[in-house]
């Protein structure tokens, strides 16, 4: 070979590195964990994931729990968003919760970012925007990273191609990939891949501090038929009916006449590793799981831009909701914004805790401080969220 | 278990990468040099943990 | 029907705003922003029910759940038993029955379809052999818009309203889950003594 070619070849490996740099640099910003407002003066403490499994300590997977303790006896609630990275309203949801919430009796623990390693990936060649802004009042801007549904693979690699799981389900073939998906391993194991190590500390935290509800908040695409569907185990039906209900009953209260879209489904008992089978048949919770709708979830949305994944505008998906070949994420003009979308959360979570010490007294988990549900809508979270030093 | 196999591909990703740095410099066309660059790129970044 | 059954069907549905529904659907909604309730076809009244009350469902799905927990709100006094055979039926006077089909719900109760057919046929005897008041509730409306709604409509609630009309029997349409409440409550709710 001459020094020509030697050259040449030198010359393109440099503009690889510099393209694996540029790339490179991209990669490692989404790497950068995201800033949580936690001046809440009715915040008691930040625990950390380890907490409840050792064997986190140190890893991409030890997220963050706030931690509400009235110090008075009363129910207990575990309030968690981004089992999934990239099903945005339900981590606002739970941020919603960590800036504002006060607790009077009861306990409430709240986990924003449930899947941690999720959140500092997207999945290649889908278009996935990294990051949701919003510009405050004050000028200041936060940010939300989006992820994905799976663990980052530079946190948990090699995928093994079978996998019995701890809830028995058996992850192959087509489900290899779901071997970082928490909603797949729950309860999860101690010492195992790190996203079973994830679901093994989420048990613990449940087990340890007696949690007596669970909501997990999760999006799905216009396509999904249970979409602003609750899921719950069967010991959580009745407190599921009676918060769908009082959040409707609410709803009239304060002038609103259509109420909440809400609707209710019994847990598959074939839903081996979801959270709510899996913790509702392992834990003393009731186990409980809300869909609502992120149409830039689906498969025919449109080019991705802010006003698709924000605000959920797409004329694609408003024509098939025409057609009549939605069962339930049907779509309007008015798109499905994130306010709209984490005001679903906040009511079905909100509720689940009111409905707690109504049928059960000594269960009270008494809560304040949280927006109401017009205000959300009405202000964004442009007008709901505080600045972050 | 999980933690060596985990490590073992990492070194395997590192080889890789090794041997297409080295496939690169000694391509002999430009079109070779390229198709190793193309695979060079996403080991290198495994590797080194970054996607 | 047998002069000496009476079978009031009472249907409670989740109805769209009038406003937003589409001409060409084949069903009128009866309801809107100014009459969320709104009943045809004469009067069902408190004084009709009779205890005791059961409440069961047919088809198992989540929504005899949501009507257990409407009747615990308004503090009405029965029986809940989703699964109950026709010898329990046979025991109450009044029965309400929550229709929807849930294949999770009959896994979970452990019934096929097939057993869960064979026992709304004998519940169906039952209630004409023992001259049980039965009410219908249908709680699993439609969606706010889209063809899908008004093929709902026209399926479900046409099937519904027509059947009520043609047998004159009292049927009370909703906008909401929670217009239910006005409606139980006067039929259930306890009577301050």
């Amino acid at each position: 070979m001459n020094a020509k070619q030697t050259t040449r070849n030198v010359l393109v490996l440099l503009i690889a590195l510099v393209l694996a740099f540029l790339a490179g640099q991209d990669f490692r910003d989404m790497q950068q964990p995201d800033k949580i407002y936690a001046e809440n003066p009715a915040l008691t403490r930040v625990a950390k994931l380890s907490e409840y499994n050792p064997n986190l300590k140190g890893t991409a997977g030890d997220t963050d729990i706030y931690v509400f303790d009235s110090g008075v006896p009363g129910g207990v609630a575990l309030v968690y968003g981004g089992t999934h990275a990239n099903e945005t309203a339900a981590v606002m949801n739970a941020i919603t919760y960590v800036e504002n919430v006060s607790v009077t009796q009861g306990k409430l623990f709240v986990m924003p970012q449930a899947n941690l390693s999720a959140f500092s990936a997207t999945l290649p060649l889908r278009a996935q925007m990294g990051h949701m802004t919003f510009t405050l009042a004050d000028g200041s801007v936060r940010t939300v990273r989006m992820g994905t549904r799976l663990a980052n693979p530079v946190h948990q690699w090699p995928d093994p191609n079978y996998r019995l799981n701890s809830s028995g389900r058996v992850l192959e073939h087509g489900e290899i990939a779901e071997i970082r998906n928490l909603n797949r391993n729950h309860p999860g194991m101690e010492d195992g891949y790190l996203v079973e190590m994830v679901c093994y500390g989420i048990r613990k935290l449940v087990e340890t501090e007696n949690v007596d509800v669970l909501y997990d908040g999760h999006e799905a695409s216009p396509e999904f038929r249970a979409v602003n569907f609750l899921i719950a185990h069967q010991r959580a039906m009745d407190l599921g009916s009676a918060a769908i209900l009082n959040a409707n009953l609410d709803a009239m209260m304060e002038g609103d006449m259509d109420g909440y879209p809400f609707k209710l489904d019994l847990s598959g008992a074939t839903s081996w590793g979801l959270s709510h089978r899996a913790l509702g048949d392992n834990t003393q919770a009731m186990a409980t799981l809300f869909e609502s709708l992120n149409p830039v979830m689906g498969f025919c949305h449109e080019k991705v831009t802010e006003a698709l994944v924000k605000d959920g505008i797409s004329p694609n998906y408003v024509h098939i909701t025409d057609l009549g070949l939605l069962g339930s994420g049907e779509l309007t003009d008015a798109g499905s914004p994130i306010e709209l979308r984490a005001g679903y959360h906040m009511e079905m979570s909100r509720h689940l805790i009111g409905a707690l010490g109504e049928l059960n007294p000594e269960k009270t988990l008494t809560i304040s401080g949280l927006p109401t549900f017009n205000d959300l809508v009405a202000n964004g979270f442009e007008g709901i969220l505080k600045p972050v030093k | 278990m999980i933690n060596v196999l985990h490590i073992l591909y990492l070194v395997i990703a590192g080889l890789l990468a090794l041997v297409a740095l080295v496939n690169i410099i000694r391509a002999k066309s430009l079109e070779k040099a390229i198709n190793h660059a193309i695979l060079f790129v996403p080991l290198l970044l495994r590797a080194l943990l970054i996607k | 029907m047998k002069r000496f059954t009476r079978i009031l069907a009472l249907v409670l549905a989740l109805a769209a705003i009038t406003a937003v529904m589409s001409a060409e659907t084949a069903y009128t909604f009866r309801t809107s922003k100014e009459e969320r309730v709104v009943t045809e076809n004469g009067e069902f009244t408190a004084d009709l029910i009779v205890d005791p009350v059961l409440i069961t469902s047919i088809g198992q799905s989540a929504d005899v759940s949501m009507l257990d927990a409407l009747m615990k709100k308004v503090g009405a006094t029965y029986t809940f038993d989703p699964i109950a055979p026709a010898e329990e039926v046979a025991k109450y006077k009044t029965v309400i029955i929550a229709s929807g089909a849930s294949s999770k719900g009959l896994g979970a109760a452990g019934i096929s379809q097939e057993q869960e057919t064979a026992r709304a046929e004998a519940i169906m005897k039952t209630v004409e052999e023992n001259e049980i008041t039965v009410i219908l509730a249908h709680l699993g409306g439609p969606g706010r818009r889209g063809a899908l709604s008004d093929t709902f409509s026209d399926m479900v609630l046409g099937k519904f309203t027509d059947f009520a009309a043609e047998k004159e029997i009292p049927i009370t349409l909703l906008a909401t889950i929670a217009d239910a409440m006005t409606v139980l409550k006067d039929l259930f709710a306890p009577v301050a003594q």
